[in-house]
């Protein structure tokens, strides 16, 4: 399919599932005595939309043959444009980044210890018109683990026998151990609600389009659904076209021939600007490309030669060299849209003479060598590499970076690399520590490990209170930042090239993708 | 019928010195009377210069950030920045040595096996030779492109595996033009007489078949040379490259930033279409000087 | 007797079929291996970083990776017998399915820029050679020669620049043909892609066949022929075509693969559907049974090809046509 660039999955392939803590915790922190309240502000603003006509059509880099229509095996872009567009998750990271019901017309915690959740319904209905149930959802919940999908891998707390319908509108979670991240953990478009019974070959879901063609790594067009739960979409329409790459979208978008890229690059934002009737959307997310340091490997197992390279990464030069001033500084914790985040860390600088110091002063002579392995899992990340291996020769490392292909890369040899390079983001601080950090993580390719943070973990996820939690996790997070196993250099905006006849834009900056995928609220003029 | 006079006297002697002196005059004269050749010569001897001193003239370091992104041409940067707001000009004059390597190293490999592949293809009809036919038929049908893909991918991108993917993609092709040629000469009256004299294979090989196919030799080592360069730049395109600044990288790397910024991916690609044409007019040039020889 | 209604000719073609089965069964074992021997799997690739062994070795399994190597060759090949070409592992879609738009693509672009080519570059190298030097000829070769120096993304990125720009937007710079329409609907998105195929390809092929027919003039025999008096285009005619018409036809046949397996970068710089831009998805994606169909599909186009180019040598060569 043309629309693929050399490792065209590999790009995308790597997405993981998405959950995230945005305000979540603020919110679930209401809770009191006896009964917590994570209603969610409703619908919110996108329910007012009255559904317009038209065709709206979306450039993407790239579609793929793996694009799933099964919205729990969905991992790459295509796959989560499909699974956005035709199904709801319980919940949603809204427009500013925190948690709201979606599908869900609220979830609460029945008791202070977060181990037993309620979920209530919208009154929604599937595209065949019968309405989503109670049952619908434990289905969708038992399917996770009975086949093994994805989302059973991410979601330990949940125990599938334990989740019952009390009746047709109501769902009831019994957790294995009780957990304040329940309600971001359904943000995931791979932990999408689908019918009993559900046929990945005839994609049923209640979303706001319907899948009307689909040429797997080519093109798929969508159909609005005007009865959808929140309010028609807003072109009736969607056409979703692979590119071979960014520039070639660029090209398709100022001809006329797209109306959205949603896979801008950057670096070629010039392009759009300058020409008259298109401009650029663009907004902070909390999605990062992180490099893994593993601690079981020579020489990034002693914590020291860590500190040292997390200090010779010069993040304003990435920013600026590798994004085109297109992200935000990072401090080597995740996830500065959650209001846990601890931002009383002071930001760390490039010092290179400073790691050079540390470095000899733990008797290394220079250069320390370090073996690096990147793939393209996103557009930037060879970039990012090339640009770490000089900025760290400066403070006496020697880099050497090896690129392999992406099915090379997440082979048998993943997890062994001493560096990596891997995109993370788009996940609450407690997703990302259950993810990757805390407690055998299982995606924890780093195999870092810490007792005191692991203790600090177990309590803070049981903790209700917001101001006990945001101490807990601020001691989490000073852990990380001093002896932690992951660079976090920076955040990456996500840009989008935009004809001025598209309308209805907002920022979802804790999803991944443009407008979180959530095309629904564009209209087109 | 045929220009080749039969060496029936002392055909070792006699015709080796034949044929090097007409190598040695069509040289002379080509060099002597054809504007071509001169260019020719010039672009070539001119890029491999720069691709050979090239990293002595540098004088910012070639990894350095020294501009915004995609900068254009300026007093301090002749050749504008590249997608990483390195000096453009410094990463053409390091990048050269590696890319030149490689694509001329590659041609000779491929042309070389796929030269002797082809003569011993063309000259023999034994068992052995019939399974090395079907092999070789086999193999040319699977798409050139796989083949490179497939050792790529395998090994990685690294300057020796593009070499050995690059090369072996060639042997098969020149294989079958420089066996389609030698078994014109097989049906010509010379090298039947010459057979019938029971020169032995390797004597007919050297003495008959490749004197008369040297044309069709330099021509298809031109035009596998260019092959070479272009499948190695267009390999960059994909995103099948070594990193670090070489022309193939930095064809790569800049490609999407063209319309922005057009000298940081065409200064190399310019670079290497003057060593390209050059190679070429040399080439052709060559071949019309052999063929005007031939033809008196 | 029997001998005398088959003739020569009509027996090496049948040898050639039956050869002609042998190596595509040759190469199916050829190229199933080699994929299979690539590091990484597809279920790894598709789970990415989020894989626990758990999921990989159940998604393996629901794939039918987890079989022994040569049962899933001997399942996948007698597949082939049947017409049944096996499924994507990427996408659980029959391949034919999966195929069917991007091969009708190809196959239009390859037709329509091989109808263009094949004339004109035997046309171009013909003209060149008859008169070596002529203006013609330097004409000719001196952009054959500009042209075969650049690769074929810069020829395409060229054309989008001058006839797809900001300033002269004469046809889309882009080519993501619609896959709901048949590529000969879409006219306007066929033109750039045709004309960088055939820039390309043109070339390769003028330059060998003035070489061929050059070297035809070159021989003694048409110097004896025009001291005898006889015209030139009887010469051409008479004698250096038909002696050049075998190394030609193979040269037409390269062009044809060329085309047919090498249009990866066209593809790409065009956002083209089709066959060659998905070969290089799926190796790189690691989707076997994909790679396996488009290569021996290829392979068999291809092998036709060959044959009737070796046929077109063997019939315009009588010593040869004797010696079979």
């Amino acid at each position: 399919m043309s629309g693929k660039p050399l490792s065209p999955r590999s790009s995308r392939l790597q997405r993981t599932l998405r959950r995230r803590a945005g305000r979540t915790l603020a919110a679930v922190a209401g809770i009191t005595a006896a009964a917590l309240l994570l209603t969610g502000c409703a619908t919110g603003s996108s329910s007012s939309t009255s559904g317009g006509g038209g065709t709206l059509r979306v450039g993407i880099v790239s579609l793929s043959d793996a694009d799933a229509l099964d919205p729990a095996s969905a991992s790459t872009t295509g796959g989560y444009v499909i699974a956005r567009q035709l199904f709801d998750t319980l919940s949603e990271y809204g427009t500013d980044g925190s948690w709201q019901p979606q599908l869900a017309s609220s979830i609460t915690a029945d008791d202070s210890t977060a181990k037993v959740w309620t979920v209530e319904l919208n009154d929604a209905t599937w595209s065949d018109g019968t309405a989503v149930t109670a049952d619908d959802v434990v289905y969708t919940v038992k399917r996770w683990f009975s086949e093994k999908l994805p989302p059973s891998g991410s979601l330990a707390f949940v125990d599938p026998d334990q989740v019952v319908a009390k009746d047709d509108k109501t769902v009831q979670f019994t957790l294995k151990y009780g957990t304040v991240t329940f309600p971001e953990a359904f943000t995931s478009p791979t932990t999408s609600i689908v019918p009993t019974g559900f046929d990945p070959a005839n994609p049923i879901g209640s979303g706001p389009y319907t899948l009307k063609t689909n040429d797997p790594g080519v093109q798929l067009t969508f159909e609005a659904n005007t009865d959808y739960f929140r309010g028609a979409p807003g072109s009736s329409e969607l056409d979703v076209i692979s590119f071979a790459d960014s520039s070639s979208a660029v090209s398709a978008l100022t001809a006329n021939q797209i109306d959205v890229d949603a896979s801008m690059d950057p670096t070629l934002v010039d392009l759009v600007t300058g020409t008259s009737g298109y401009s650029i959307y663009n907004y902070h997310t909390s999605g990062t490309l992180t490099w893994v340091m593993n601690t079981q490997q020579k020489p990034l197992d002693d914590p020291v030669v860590r500190q040292a390279l997390m200090l010779s990464v010069d993040r304003q030069a990435l920013v600026d060299q590798v994004y085109n001033g297109y992200a935000t500084l990072g401090n080597d914790i995740f996830n500065p849209f959650d209001p846990m985040y601890n931002s009383s860390l002071p930001q760390r600088e490039y010092s290179p003479a400073a790691a050079k110091a540390m470095l000899e002063a733990a008797g290394y002579s220079l250069p320390v060598t370090v073996e690096l392995t990147g793939t393209d899992n996103q557009p930037t990340s060879v970039k990012q590499n090339e640009a770490l291996v000089k900025q760290a020769a400066e403070a006496g490392f020697n880099i050497e970076y090896t690129y392999v292909d992406s099915a090379t890369f997440y082979g048998d040899a993943y997890g062994t690399y001493p560096l990596s390079l891997s995109y993370w983001g788009y996940l609450g601080i407690f997703d990302q520590a259950a993810f990757t950090i805390a407690n055998n993580a299982p995606y924890n390719s780093s195999h870092w490990q810490n007792d005191q943070y692991d203790e600090l973990y177990n309590e803070a996820i049981t903790t209700v209170d917001d101001t006990k939690r945001k101490a807990l996790v601020a001691q989490m997070q000073q852990i990380e930042y001093q002896t932690g196993a992951y660079i976090v250099p920076l955040f990456a905006d996500a840009v989008i090239g935009l004809s001025d006849s598209v309308t209805g834009t907002a920022s979802y900056p804790n999803s991944d993708g443009a407008f979180g995928y959530n095309f629904r609220i564009l209209s087109i003029s | 019928m045929t220009n080749q006079s039969l060496p029936v006297d002392d055909p070792s002697t006699t015709r080796e010195a034949a044929i090097h002196d007409r190598m040695q005059d069509s040289l002379r004269r080509l060099l002597r009377a054809d504007p071509r050749a001169w260019i020719g010569g010039i672009a070539v001897a001119g890029i491999a210069l720069l691709a050979l001193v090239g990293p002595l003239l540098v004088t910012t370091d070639p990894e350095e950030y020294v501009a915004r992104v995609y900068s254009g041409p300026s007093a301090t940067l002749p050749l504008g920045a590249d997608v990483l707001g390195r000096d453009v000009l410094s990463r053409l004059l390091v990048g050269g040595q590696l890319f030149l390597f490689e694509g001329i190293t590659a041609a000779i490999f491929g042309v070389g096996i796929g030269v002797v592949v082809g003569m011993l293809l063309g000259t023999n009809r034994g068992r052995a030779v019939s399974v090395l036919r079907f092999a070789t038929d086999t193999v040319m049908l699977i798409p050139q492109i796989l083949l490179v893909l497939l050792i790529i991918t395998a090994f990685g991108a690294s300057p020796l595996t593009l070499i050995v993917a690059v090369a072996a993609a060639q042997i098969l092709y020149t294989a079958r033009v420089i066996s389609a040629a030698t078994q014109s000469v097989t049906s010509e009256d010379y090298y039947l007489a010459a057979q019938a004299l029971g020169l032995s294979r390797g004597s007919l090989i050297f003495r008959e078949v490749f004197p008369n196919i040297i044309g069709v030799v330099l021509v298809e080592f031109g035009v596998r040379l260019s092959v070479c360069f272009v499948a190695l730049a267009s390999l960059s395109y994909l995103g099948f490259s070594g990193s670090g600044a070489a022309w193939g990288s930095m064809i790569h790397e800049n490609q999407g930033g063209i319309p922005l910024q057009p000298f940081a991916a065409l200064a190399p690609v310019a670079a290497i279409g003057i060593f390209l044409l050059g190679m070429n007019m040399l080439r052709d040039s060559l071949a019309r000087a052999l063929a005007r020889r031939t033809a008196q | 007797m029997r001998r005398q209604y088959s003739s020569p000719v009509t027996r090496m073609v049948l040898t050639r079929i039956a050869l002609g089965i042998g190596m595509l069964l040759l190469l199916s074992l050829i190229v199933f291996t080699a994929t299979h021997a690539l590091p990484g799997d597809i279920a790894r690739t598709m789970l990415g970083q989020t894989a626990t062994d758990e999921q990989v070795s159940a998604l393996r399994s629901q794939l039918g990776l987890d079989r022994p190597l040569i049962v899933q060759y001997v399942d996948w090949l007698g597949g082939l017998f049947v017409g049944n070409f096996g499924t994507s592992l990427a996408s659980g879609t029959p391949v034919s399915q999966l195929l069917a738009v991007l091969l009708g693509n190809t196959a239009t672009l390859v037709l329509i820029a091989g109808a263009i080519t094949i004339p004109l570059g035997i046309l171009l190298g013909t003209v060149a050679a008859r008169r070596p030097g002529s203006a013609w000829d330097v004409a000719i070769s001196g952009t054959m020669q500009t042209i075969l120096a650049l690769p074929e993304f810069v020829v395409g990125i060229l054309l989008v620049t001058v006839f797809a720009g900001k300033f002269l937007r004469l046809v889309p710079p882009t080519s993501p043909l619609d896959p709901r329409m048949s590529a000969i609907e879409q006219p306007a998105l066929l033109i750039l892609p045709v004309a960088t195929m055939v820039l390309i390809a043109v070339p390769h092929l003028a330059e060998s066949v003035k070489t061929l027919v050059r070297d035809q003039f070159a021989m003694g025999y048409t110097l004896t022929a025009r001291l005898a008096g006889i015209s030139e285009p009887r010469i051409l005619s008479r004698y250096a075509l038909p002696n050049t018409t075998g190394p030609v036809a193979q040269v037409v046949a390269i062009t044809i693969n060329y085309l047919l397996g090498g249009a990866v970068a066209v593809e790409t710089v065009f956002s083209f559907p089709g066959i060659g831009s998905e070969l290089v998805a799926a190796v790189s994606g690691r989707d076997f049974t994909v790679v396996q169909v488009i290569t021996m599909g290829i392979a068999t186009v291809m092998f036709v090809v060959f044959t009737l180019a070796d046929i077109l040598g063997i019939l315009a060569n009588p010593k040869l046509r004797n010696r079979i």
